[in-house]
């Protein structure tokens, strides 16, 4: 991983001012929200949404202003070089999530006179954890598409993902010519979950080691088939 | 632009941490969940707060299964064993619902907290084990009584779906 990049990819997010804004926003949203005794990151949802207009951006717009092809003239290895900008992305993504758990958490306590728990860490802490894969994802489809058709991709596979299981659902259920398959084989319909719930995993409102393995572990895979797609890939100046 | 072979080439380091973290996901994945699960005495489940049930539940835009049991219950304990610790309805119920798990303590402790005391009177709650769908305002979606086994769990989760 390429150090300089990190750096600089963390540095570009935390400088940034639409960032800080945003920063002070989730900051003030989680303290009203803590402070009126709110469930606990009940405020997540609206960081995800800067979490995907974050990681998204991972090298989307290096192709399209030219940044990529500067730096890739320079003796850069590629894979370093997305690793070090997918690392960067989500310290800055866990900024996000963590500054505003810390005012949500100090409003309970200060407020509320509510004892410290990790309850209240796992919701944030989790939703930030999913942006392991989901970042990844996004470096996966940037490394094969144009700049934000990464975003289209993870948005398109995800309904899909999701709306497949109770379509399946309802044609096992149903009385459709293809129902007494899918009943002979539950499998389809499991397998579908599984891929699912390992694509997008979904937030858990407790701390689980092994949720958070899978979720690692996915985010790896995808990251390295992104370095894979990535390090062949012809990159001309103006193709976005 | 033709990339050279320094810059196509993946890093060692990243070969091997990917493969570490690779091996230790085969090694979670291989230590039998119901085992894991007798070990550290929790469900497949991931059970919710209840405070924090209905926000998560119009958020998610899901319903809400609480499921209420006690201590003393012993179809409670068949319940977690044949439908919590299942991998297919803990996903199930992982995927589709924001799951609540109310214990009773009236036996114990004589009286139950305020919020459990609330949401039990608020549906009626009198035998255990009880199951309740809700919609994330709270209004009841369906509700059972007693245990009857995995598919008459199965059965009931998919009522609320196909009637809502």
């Amino acid at each position: 991983m390429s150090g300089v990049v990190f750096l600089e990819t963390v540095r570009r997010h935390v400088t940034n001012v639409a960032y800080l804004i945003a920063l002070l926003i989730f900051a003030i949203f989680a303290c009203l929200a803590g402070g009126m005794g709110a469930a606990s990151g009940m405020w997540t949802a609206v960081v995800n949404l800067a979490g995907v207009v974050l990681a998204c951006q991972l090298i989307g717009p290096e192709f399209s202003s030219g940044t990529l092809q500067l730096v890739l003239a320079k003796p850069v290895n590629r894979s370093s070089y997305l690793v070090a900008r997918y690392c960067g992305v989500l310290v800055a993504i866990a900024i996000l999530f963590v500054v505003p758990m810390l005012f949500d958490v100090a409003a309970r306590v200060l407020v509320h006179e509510e004892h410290f728990s990790t309850t209240m860490l796992a919701a944030p802490l989790n939703a930030a954890a999913t942006f392991i894969v989901a970042a990844a994802l996004f470096a996966l489809f940037g490394s094969m598409t144009r700049s934000y058709l990464n975003v289209a991709i993870y948005f398109i596979i995800e309904t899909v993902l999701y709306a497949a299981e109770p379509v399946l659902r309802t044609i096992e259920n149903g009385k459709f010519a293809i129902s007494p398959f899918f009943k002979a084989h539950p499998g389809i319909r499991a397998g579908v979950m599984k891929v699912t719930q390992n694509v997008f995993p979904q937030v858990s409102a407790s701390f689980e080691w092994r949720w958070m393995v899978m979720v690692i572990s996915n985010g790896a895979i995808a990251l390295l088939l992104a370095c894979l797609i990535f390090r062949g890939r012809e990159v001309p100046y103006g193709a976005d | 632009m033709v990339p050279t072979d320094n810059q196509r080439s993946i890093p060692r380091v990243v070969l091997v941490v990917v493969a570490l973290i690779i091996i230790a996901r085969i090694a979670v994945e291989l230590i039998p969940k119901r085992q894991q699960q007798e070990h550290e005495g929790q469900s497949l489940v991931r059970w919710v707060p209840l405070a924090d049930a209905k926000p998560r539940a119009a958020l998610a835009h899901k319903m809400i299964l609480y499921e209420f049991s006690a201590a003393w219950c012993g179809p409670c304990r068949l319940m977690e064993r044949e439908v919590f610790a299942d991998e297919h309805l803990a996903s199930r119920i992982n995927m589709e619902f924001v799951p609540v798990h109310i214990v009773d303590r009236q036996a114990e402790d004589g009286a139950n907290p305020p919020d459990v005391e609330g949401v039990q009177r608020l549906y009626s709650v009198r035998a255990f084990p009880t199951l309740i769908v809700a919609d994330a305002n709270g209004s009841l979606i369906g509700r059972v009584e007693g245990y009857g086994g995995p598919s008459a769990f199965e059965h009931f989760i998919d009522a609320p779906r196909t009637s809502h």
